[in-house]
């Protein structure tokens, strides 16, 4: 930018151009665009929750009803927040795994620009009852396809990068996040009815088959291929075993993938089917063991640093959320807890404890360590940081904690033999309210980090300095 | 540290793609390709209107809350999901989460003035309901989700009509559409209704709705109505209650006074005689009336006596702790329910206690033997003869009958 600062015949052509190809900048827009939707995301599933315990507050207003809402809030969280934050972060993390440059700064960017303008006809689409009504799926056709394209062209710049580079050794990152890119435009192929339909029951096979894989071949490879990046970049321990991120990352294409059928284990699918689904689900347990068992021992000697490192205390806070999550679903998906616990609000609580509290951290973790390093400038605000922290950790836990009692009570009650709304109408209430709080907390949180985020990269000036960084230290060889 | 050689890195990679490519083989294309459940007989397509319906019910997120499946648990629901239900579902709508009541089985329980009024203001009719109100759907989108609601489950699209002896229960008659053009309306007929289930229980493919073993039969036709249903009955007296879509206990009680073929309905006492009759035709009678009515027991006692006591007298363990108790069927207003006003009630439960409406778990034979024995608690003020009998466990056929009650086969998955 500087060196174009001199010049002053340029067309609009060579500024845009420029724009596009600052070095850096895809992976900061990617940030940005990130935390961006995150707030819209979150501020979404708030008037979602508040609407669940008011039902009267917004009356009339086809746009803002519950029903389009929740798909909205699904989709901006999944697609918006949660996989543009990880693939910005990709963009720093496999050119510096790589030792090379990105492979093409102007596609990634082009990619940001494509992305978000999905994200957008997507709310406009959603909010106006374009759907097509299977979850995780719902949007339609017309935004399916340039969702694949921009899937195509990330291959694009991720192998790129990979085969350019000078490193020969692959790290487990670049596995992680490599193979992500080729295993997800498939699974998002079969799911989307892009080429692959089936009508009657069998659509909700291969609905779920996306439903379950877009969190196990998507979020799940993303946000684990960057924590075996981060954790031992920002502790400077090596990683405590090879062999054991071997089999992690072995296994969690083999069993994740067929665990779709879980989620209808009571309906009039297969039996073989379910039984597939079942046992994966339970040798989930494998992946996530090696994986965890791997970090874990990886922070030896280093807990200490969770107290002063931000970046870090995410992604910790981020991987005991996920020995929770993956503790409770293998056991929820087996056929005797399945048939007590299916359709309650246990479910929507595992849902959030698997998106928000895993990945979710996992994508706000690498934003406070990523966007300095991009972007060249020092956090504005270390207090911003920790009360969004602690807001949005406050948030979750209540969240989860509220869902999860409330599904109990649902459980029960229909166990007993209780109507769903008998049992749903005036009990739940409360725990609905909270659940609500808990959204304005993270909201709140979403804030602070957008403004905090401003104020950084547009509200001073001054380059990234080593000695006033003490929570994001540089260092450390992975 | 060891170098290590790119290449090493293409057989692990081609390894793990063949994994995948077998996975998704096993779990996406093989389902794909064997499990085609075939067309159901007894199931119609969706007509134009109800279609429409369908995609307002989608794109309102309606499924979001509302499930499209009746689990086997799910007992209260009535006929549990089969595969072939989802036949002309072009998408599927199984749903994730039941913040509201599963609507797998929701056709013909409620008018649809009913649906209308609970989709614009879902609280005036039952208060703390956390539904959305659709006030803003047009006249259009609001009839065209009714007609949707109408033609999910047993007393859908899948029920058969017993008075035209169609596969449907509705009447598929011409209206003009929302473009103009005529097309097919269902106009429904359902809810609770003796005569109609009692028509249905006659009616062919009837095995197919219900696994049951109980048998409706001309013998307990007769030891509920005192004779031949057909003897006493006019077509005109059938239509007369079979229109009467929501009947109400006045409304059915004034049709008996109106109608003198509903009026001259006799109805079997279960009373005990005093003497036990000597003649050989008044004792098997009695024997009958006892078998029919000890086999409502077995029902009694797994699904009602935990409040309604063993004995009927209202006095069953969770009854205790119930604002409304339970009720007692040795009170004398029992002695004279009717049939009719039995199976009302228990098919329809009592708003505002804890009474379910058993219609959605009873099926309707099931339900009938259970007035077999209800009538004979209430007319008897407790199980007199009974005591002596074994009761019967709930779901076997009685002793006596097996040779003439066959089981149903279960169907499969």
């Amino acid at each position: 930018m500087n060196e174009n600062a001199g010049k002053v015949s340029l067309s609009w052509v060579d500024r845009f151009q420029d724009w596009l190809s600052i070095e850096g900048s895809a992976s900061t827009r990617f940030l940005v665009s990130g935390a961006l939707w995150g707030l819209v995301g979150t501020t979404l599933g708030l008037l979602a929750a508040v609407e669940y315990w008011a039902p009267d507050l917004v009356r009339g207003v086809a746009q803002l009803s519950f029903g389009r809402i929740r798909p909205t809030h699904i989709n901006v969280v999944a697609f918006g927040f949660i996989s543009m934050a990880t693939v910005g972060a990709n963009f720093f993390v496999i050119p510096e795994l790589c030792r090379t440059k990105l492979y093409s700064e102007k596609t990634a960017n082009l990619l940001m620009l494509a992305w978000n303008a999905v994200i957008v006809l997507g709310i406009f689409a959603l909010t106006n009852g374009y759907t097509e009504g299977r979850e995780y799926a719902e949007l339609p056709w017309w935004l399916d396809i340039p969702l694949f394209m921009a899937l195509l062209l990330y291959i694009v710049i991720i192998w790129g990068t990979v085969l350019n580079r000078q490193e020969k050794q692959l790290y487990v990152t670049v596995w992680y996040v490599a193979g992500t890119t080729l295993w997800f435009p498939v699974v998002y192929l079969i799911g989307n009815k892009i080429f692959f339909s089936v009508t009657g029951i069998g659509d909700s096979i291969a609905n779920w088959f996306y439903g379950h894989n877009i969190l196990g071949l998507w979020f799940t490879t993303n946000g684990i291929g960057l924590t075996y990046y981060f954790l031992p970049k920002i502790t400077k321990n090596p990683l405590y075993s090879h062999l054991l991120s071997i089999v992690g990352f072995s296994t969690i294409a083999m069993f994740y993938t067929p665990t779709g059928t879980h989620h209808l284990l009571q309906s009039p699918v297969p039996e073989w089917l379910k039984a597939v689904a079942v046992i994966s689900s339970v040798m989930l347990l494998i992946p996530v063991m090696s994986v965890l068992v791997n970090f874990f021992l990886t922070m030896k000697g280093k807990w200490n640093m969770v107290a002063t490192n931000i970046p870090l205390r995410f992604f910790i806070t981020a991987m005991w959320f996920y020995l929770l999550t993956c503790f409770t679903g293998p056991f929820q998906a087996t056929r005797w807890i399945n048939w007590y616990l299916h359709f309650t609000h246990w479910v929507v609580g595992h849902a959030h404890f698997a998106l928000l509290g895993t990945f979710g951290f996992v994508a706000w973790g690498a934003i406070y360590y990523v966007l300095p390093r991009v972007s060249g400038k020092q956090w504005y605000s270390r207090r911003l940081a920790t009360a969004h922290y602690w807001l949005t950790l406050t948030g979750v836990i209540i969240m989860i904690s509220a869902l999860t009692v409330a599904g109990l009570y649902q459980a029960a009650a229909w166990e007993e033999g209780q109507a769903v709304y008998r049992a749903g109408a005036y009990v739940l209430s409360p725990f609905m309210a909270a659940r609500a709080f808990s959204g304005l907390l993270i909201v709140v949180g979403q804030i602070l980090l957008f403004f905090n985020m401003y104020k950084t990269l547009f509200g001073q000036e001054g380059s990234l300095d080593e000695s006033t960084e003490p929570d994001v230290p540089i260092g450390g060889k992975a | 540290m060891n170098q290590v050689n790119r290449t090493n890195y293409i057989f692990p990679a081609i390894g793990m793609g063949l994994i995948l490519s077998a996975i998704i083989f096993v779990v996406v294309l093989i389902p794909r390709w064997t499990f085609r459940p075939p067309q159901p007989k007894d199931l119609r397509d969706y007509t134009a209107q109800e279609l429409r319906g369908r995609v307002v019910y989608t794109r309102e997120g309606c499924f979001y809350c509302h499930s499209m499946v009746s689990r086997p648990q799910d007992w209260d629901h009535g006929t549990k999901s089969k595969a072939s239900d989802y036949y002309y579902d072009e998408w599927h709508l199984l749903g994730s989460e039941r913040s509201g009541p599963d609507l797998s089985q929701i056709g013909g329980k409620f008018p649809d003035e009913y649906h209308i009024q609970h989709h614009k203001q879902p609280r005036s009719l039952k208060p703390g309901s956390i539904m959305p109100n659709y006030e803003y759907l047009s006249n259009q989108d609001m009839s065209d989700l009714t007609a949707y609601m109408q033609s999910l489950g047993s007393n859908g699209r899948r029920a058969l009509n017993p008075i035209t002896g169609e596969l449907q229960w509705a009447e598929l008659v011409d209206a003009k559409g929302p473009t103009g053009e005529i097309e097919k309306v269902a106009v429904w007929k359902g809810g609770v209704n003796f005569v109609a289930d009692r028509n249905r229980i006659a009616s062919e493919n009837y095995d197919q709705h219900y696994e049951t073993p109980y048998k409706y039969t001309a013998e307990v036709e007769e030891l509920l109505l005192g004779t031949s249903h057909e003897a006493q009955l006019s077509k005109g007296a059938v239509q007369a209650v079979a229109t009467a879509n929501f009947p109400t206990e006045e409304a059915l009680r004034k049709a008996r006074m109106e109608n003198p073929d509903l009026r001259a309905w006799t109805e079997v006492s279960y009373k005990e005689p005093d003497k036990t009759p000597t003649d050989i035709v008044g004792l098997a009678s009695l024997q009958k009336r006892r078998t029919i009515a000890n086999q409502g027991r077995g029902i009694y006692n797994q699904k009602c006596s935990s409040c309604h006591g063993l004995e009927g007298n209202g006095r069953g363990w969770a009854s205790a702790s119930m604002t409304k108790r339970a009720a007692n069927f040795w009170e004398d207003k029992f002695e004279n329910y009717r049939t009719d006003t039995w199976y009302w009630r228990i098919s329809r439960g009592v708003p505002g206690t804890q009474m379910p409406r058993w219609e959605f778990n009873l099926s309707p034979e099931q339900r009938l033997y259970l007035v077999a024995f209800m009538k004979y608690v209430g007319q008897n003020k407790g199980l007199g003869a009974l005591k002596g009998m074994e009761a019967p466990v709930y779901g076997l056929p009685p002793s006596s009958a097996k040779t003439t009650i066959p089981s149903s086969p279960q169907p499969s998955n």
